[in-house]
């Protein structure tokens, strides 16, 4: 029994083994705070244009594009069907693919063109197809200029793909054919370069990001604007026996058009670096799936946030890395690989040691050539082109700020990122990271000197799906999410969650700080005339004790029956935090066999006389090397004036304390076989959550208190537990991205599903 | 086998292909012998094709363009080369400057082709990464030289024999634009040449848009490149394109091709190579129809697999009806020398075969059926350096199919066999023409040493030739016919080996 107790409380108490990242806070469904929309019949909802000059987010559905209210997404104010033509569709399932699946228009760009019109493509039945579309007097309106789509878009809606815009240009990262075999980069303007087809530039690309850096800016050398693009690929630099993917960053020159007579209408600007996110854990190289771009007004303090998966099942750690713009340009900067025969039928690549020509391959024109007198890509002379044509990889990877991940995830993975630049009080920037999962909750962290710390996750579906699409509005504070069954709308911070103080601060939530004043937590706004004194945040240390000493809960009093089972109340309102019942003020032994402990509270088992006393449930936690206790709730047990006077009912801070027992009467003989029947009961329950524990344990390893939702802990009614009930059939797409893993102790409903649902499409 | 009758001709180093098709073209010029030939002084001939109307031959040469009667006499001559040039000049030096030593460098005829809609011959060369001039029939007029755009390369590789074309005339109505395929080796060269593609074929030889590819956008053009995973691989890869012609609404290629299959990407190794038949729709500007095919020959278990040349022909009724076929059907006689090494210098063991084209279209179209059932892979390592499954379709493929933007291009995994019907082992057979004598299919096989044989089942025919150094009108003497009759499935008994 004690032995079962310990299993118990190890499953129950917050362990953090390694870096196996507990949220603080564990926000289920439902939630007042979020807002969803979705159309009956209507799915995908996967591609999001933020257009707040317009009031509006601008979501691409399949075969619909919506105009939503930006203050409440829940609000549709306009939108417009974008079908497939009936022979369109027929051609589409001539070439094997399914009529109700790919052979659907999938909206997947969305670009903002000029203050009311907008760029629009989607996969049209695996044609793709673009077309421009007007938002003006609250209706969005296609213009039917149907315009080829192809390099635009992707033919296939699963595919990954990226693109920007840029001036008038459009970037794209995506697969030039039906058979989504000639990957390239291109832009699309008057001067059309794409990338060489050619296993060295891209090899089975998996591309995931692009985005503009405003290097010209104070530029000394007069360098050029420049476009990064992330993908993952499979390796060519590894000797390594299967197919080994590997995340890359490569950047073109915005100004790039292309060689003379090498490098005819292709990059002359196309460089490539590996991206390195070392895991503590040995393990093949991380690939990319996310990419953010965290703007600050000087370009060189910008950051890109990636999201990282593990290579095909080796694990289940998941990892958000950050680089600097300092970092890639030094990768950029440096030395090349090369290819070299090595005995038969194998190459190599290696670091390139003879000597490069001038100007740099791959640079851009800057001030240096111009002096060569090379005002374009166009005169750059054969043997830099050559070069670079051959020599696209550079020799050093990029690697991250601090060494390492500034988060990581165990169990289900991370899908998306956007982050969040956040002054708090003390003056200080904070990055704080919103990362979505693969069964569609988002993990809000940051990671404070190294110190990662997961403030709260929130469920955005109640039902598990991968997020796919991510947007922020910094203005608004708001996050945008989509997945395949809708859009959600989440603010950043709600600090009213936290109802103490203490809750408060060891929050350590940049967004919130505790008012003195209003005695309550609100946003941390920053004075303009400096720091507030009636506002309390301490982000690195979560220093409480800067809190004032906080009241004790008003002592309950509960009369005991003798041979009842009393239930005394006690929530944690952080996964934290280490609870811990005192009994007249000294702790209450854990092995005892005479309390059963369960996440609401406790259970005192068949009372007597002899346990009377005052019972007060404390909550410990620890942050920035200090340990600070708060009283939840406090209990006097009292034997009752009248043995057949029923219990009272307590009334703790969580709900009743206590529980009636089956048959309300005869005490002696009938409470001993309550007694023993409660015994039976809980014995049951253990059993339970061991078999339980231990299923997880071979799985995934040890899980703590704020994943137990994962691994099934005891089944108490009150305990988060999720609904595992099987996908309904929108997620029929799920087997197409990459990251449908089953993580760690889910029932394994997202591989089993999808293969259940296109069945019954 | 079939009877065969050898011509002895002067020793030298003929060009045998040259003149087989002069034993077609100008076969009804039956003067008595000795010979009549041409020779010109610098030698060299190249090309030669044969007006279908007047019988008149024009032979492309080293520097020279020559117009010659039907009997082989001197009417015109056009003067193409030395000129200041350097092959390594891209663009050529009349565009651009070059850094390159400029030297007078020998122009070789590549390509001789009769544009019948527009009266002119196109004759491309090497120099200036491999130009073409427009040349009017009548009397080797220059028309026109376009060079001023990059489609107006073709190929700087200066080995003759290696590429080939195929002219299909514009209507009158539609403003003269035709069109021409040409394949090409490129010499590791892809960036700049396609290795098979269609041009346009402008009425003025001076319009921009000639040679311009068929089609052109972004994405999809009417070329073919060889691409450059595949040349990094295979740094010698490159295609030489012995044969072509068209038949109903389809090009045809003959190919010979390194096999990536044998050679291993090892420099060092030992090359093995193989012949591929491709086909393209003509109206197929996109090349989604691009299918291709091993071919070859096999003869009591020896494989020949290199194309030395190719000769498309019309049965004659016999061999019609033993082979089951209407005289309007097609049958296509083809060369190959042994084994699959030595591509430059083929073992002159040779065998000459006989390939009906109604099997080669069932074969291609079966292909093409069961890869629209979704059944195994596009297989075509070269062009796709990947394996690519093929997507079960429920599109019917009829004999028209000009393919879609899946399922293509397609490569064959088995090879098309044809029937041998003569195996030289001494004199290695380089060059075949045939045509239909009363009846009876004549093929005429050059070799390597200079001498025709002539291959059928009986005959009395005069027959004409051209030589490197001269060609010429020869009387073919009197035909040994002994039958020795093995039968060969599907050739019923009337047709035999004879020897």
């Amino acid at each position: 029994m004690s032995f079962l107790l310990a299993v118990l409380f190890l499953l129950g108490a917050p362990v953090v083994l390694g870096f196996s990242l507990v949220p603080r806070k564990t926000v289920l469904q439902p939630n007042v705070q979020l807002r969803l929309f979705q159309e009956d019949g209507f799915w995908n909802y996967s591609t999001m244009l933020l257009r707040e000059d317009l009031g509006v987010l601008i979501v691409g559905a399949r075969e619909a594009i919506y105009a939503l209210d930006v203050g409440d997404i829940s609000v549709k104010k306009s939108a417009v069907r974008w079908h497939v033509k009936p022979q369109k569709q027929t051609e589409c399932t001539y070439k094997g693919k399914h009529m109700d699946v790919e052979c659907r228009n999938y909206i997947r760009t969305l670009h903002k063109i000029n203050a009311t019109s907008m760029y629009v493509c989607g996969t049209n039945a695996f044609s793709p197809t673009c077309d421009y579309m007007t938002y003006t007097d609250g209706q969005l309106k296609l213009m039917q200029e149907q315009e080829e789509g192809k390099g635009k878009c992707p033919f296939d809606p699963f595919q990954r793909y990226s693109s920007v815009m840029v001036g008038a240009d459009l970037y794209t990262a995506t697969s030039l054919n039906f058979l989504g075999s000639e990957p390239a980069v291109l832009r699309s303007s008057s001067t059309v370069l794409r990338s060489d087809f050619k296993s060295s530039w891209l090899n089975e690309p998996q591309f995931i990001y692009m985005d503009l850096v405003p290097e010209s800016e104070e530029s000394p050398d007069g360098d050029d604007d420049k476009v990064y693009l992330f993908f993952s690929e499979v390796a060519v630099e590894y000797d390594y026996d299967s197919k080994l993917m590997v995340s890359r960053v490569a950047r073109v020159c915005k100004g790039d058009m292309g060689g003379q007579r090498t490098l005819q209408r292709k990059w002359t600007s196309f460089l490539k670096a590996r991206l390195d996110c070392p895991v503590p854990e040995l393990s093949l190289p991380y690939v990319v799936q996310d990419v953010f771009l965290l703007r600050r007004p000087n370009w060189r303090e910008s950051l890109f946030y990636a999201v990282f998966t593990p290579q095909s099942g080796s694990t289940d750690l998941s990892a958000v890395c950050a680089y600097s713009m300092a970092a890639i340009g030094r990768a950029f900067g440096g030395k090349y690989k090369t290819p070299v025969d090595v005995e038969s039928s194998h190459v190599k690549w290696v670091t390139y040691s003879g000597e490069v020509p001038v100007p740099r391959p791959g640079a851009c024109v800057d001030d240096g050539a111009r002096r060569l007198g090379m005002r374009s890509s166009r005169n750059l002379p054969d043997s830099t082109l050559q070069f670079v044509r051959d020599r696209p990889l550079m020799d050093e990877a990029v690697h991250p700020v601090t060494g390492g991940p500034l988060l990581l995830k165990r169990g289900t993975l991370l899908t998306r990122v956007v982050v969040d630049s956040v002054l708090a009080l003390d003056g200080h920037r904070h990055a704080v990271m919103f990362a979505a999962t693969e069964d569609g909750f988002i993990q809000k962290a940051v990671n404070y000197d190294k110190e990662m710390f997961v403030i709260e996750e929130v469920q955005l579906f109640q039902t598990p799906e991968p997020i796919k699409t991510l947007r922020l509005s910094t203005g608004r504070g708001l996050l945008y999410a989509g997945s395949d069954a809708g859009a959600v709308q989440m603010p950043l911070s709600d600090c009213g969650r936290h109802s103490s103080c203490q809750d408060c601060v060891l929050a350590r939530d940049p967004y919130c700080a505790w008012s003195l004043s209003a005695s309550a937590c609100s946003r941390a706004a920053r004075a303009e005339s400096g720091p507030d004194t009636t506002m309390i945040q301490s982000l690195r240390d979560g220093n409480a004790s800067l809190c004032p000493d906080p009241a004790s809960p008003r002592p309950e009093d509960i009369s005991l029956v003798a041979g009842t089972n009393v239930r005394l109340g006690c929530r944690s309102d952080s996964n934290l935090a280490q609870v811990r019942w005192l009994l007249d003020g000294k702790p209450l032994q854990a092995s005892e066999p005479k309390f059963y402990r369960h996440p609401d509270g406790i259970l005192v088992l068949s009372v007597s006389a002899a346990d009377a006393g005052d019972y007060a449930c404390e909550l410990l936690e620890r942050a920035g090397g200090g340990e600070y206790r708060r009283t939840q709730a406090v209990y006097r047990l009292r034997p009752g004036p009248d043995a057949g006077q029923e219990p009272a009912e307590g009334k703790g801070p969580t709900g009743p304390p206590t529980l009636r027992p089956d048959a309300p009467l005869p005490q002696a003989a009938a409470g001993h076989v309550t007694a023993l029947q409660a015994s039976v009961a809980v014995l049951l329950v253990l059993l339970l959550a061991v078999l339980l524990w231990l299923g997880c344990r071979k799985r995934g390893g040890l899980r703590a208190w704020g994943q137990r939702r994962d691994c099934g802990g005891p089944p108490d009614a009150a305990a988060p537990l999720q609904e595992k009930r099987p996908e309904p059939s929108m997620s029929y797409n799920n087997n197409h991205v990459s990251f449908s893993r089953n993580g760690g102790c889910r029932v394994p409903s997202m591989a089993i599903s999808s293969v259940v649902d296109e069945s019954e499409i | 086998m079939w009877p065969v009758v050898t011509v002895p001709l002067p020793r030298g180093p003929f060009l045998v292909h040259v003149a087989l098709l002069l034993l077609v073209g100008g076969g009804r010029a039956a003067t008595p012998a000795p010979f009549r030939t041409f020779a010109p002084l610098e030698g060299g001939l190249t090309h030669l094709v044969v007006h279908n109307k007047t019988g008149e031959v024009y032979v492309g040469a080293i520097n020279w363009i020559f117009k010659l009667s039907s009997n082989l006499t001197k009417l015109r001559s056009h003067v193409t080369g030395p000129v200041v040039d350097n092959e390594k000049c891209y663009p050529p030096p009349g565009v651009q400057s070059c850094h390159h030593e400029l030297v007078q460098t020998s122009n070789v005829n590549k390509l001789l082709l009769l544009d019948y809609g527009q009266n002119r011959l196109i004759a491309c060369g090497s120099t200036s990464q491999g130009i073409c001039q427009f040349l009017r029939l009548d009397d080797l007029f220059k028309l026109g030289e376009p060079h001023h755009r990059k489609e107006h390369y073709l190929s700087s590789v200066s080995e003759s024999g290696t590429m080939s074309g195929v002219v299909i005339s514009g209507y009158t109505g539609g403003g003269g634009t035709g069109k021409m395929f040409v394949g090409t080796p490129i010499e590791g060269k892809s960036e700049y040449f396609p290795t098979l593609s269609s041009r346009k074929l402008m009425a003025n030889e001076e319009n921009a848009d000639m040679f311009s590819f068929v089609y052109q956008d972004e994405f999809v053009s009417s070329q073919l490149k060889i691409p450059s995973d595949t040349l990094s691989k295979f740094p010698s890869f490159d295609i030489y394109y012995i044969y072509s012609f068209s038949s109903e609404q389809f090009i045809y290629y003959l190919t010979l091709q390194l096999d990536t299959q044998l050679t291993s990407p090892d420099a060092s190794g030992e090359q093995f190579f193989t012949s591929k038949i491709v086909r393209l729709c003509v109206d197929d500007p996109k090349f989604y129809s691009y299918v291709e095919f091993p071919i070859g020959c096999t003869r009591d278990g020896v494989e020949y697999r290199l194309v030395q040349d190719a000769f498309l022909s019309r049965p004659g009724a016999r061999l019609a009806r033993s082979l089951g076929l209407s005289e309007r059907d097609e049958v296509l006689f083809v060369i190959f020398a042994q084994g699959q090494k030595n591509r430059a210098k083929p073992p002159k063991e040779s065998v000459l075969c006989l390939f009906t084209l109604r099997k080669i279209k069932q074969k291609i179209k079966e292909r093409i059926q069961s890869c629209y059932r979704g059944e195994g892979k596009l297989s075509l390592p070269w062009l796709l350096n990947k394996e690519l499954a093929c997507i079960n379709s429920p599109l019917q493929i009829d004999d028209n199919f000009c393919g879609q933007d899946f399922n293509q291009p397609l490569g064959g995994t088995t090879t098309i066999e044809g029937l041998p019907v003569f195996i030289d082992k001494d004199e290695g057979m380089t060059a075949v023409a045939a045509y239909d004598y009363r009846g009876n299919t004549v093929a005429f096989a050059g070799t390597r040493t200079g001498r025709i044989k002539k291959v059928s089942s009986c005959f009395t025919k005069n027959i004409i030739t051209a030589l490197q150094r001269h060609a010429a009108v020869v009387p073919v003497g009197g035909c040994v016919c002994v039958c020795v009759c093995v039968i060969h499935t599907p050739f019923n008994s009337t047709w035999c080996s004879h020897y």
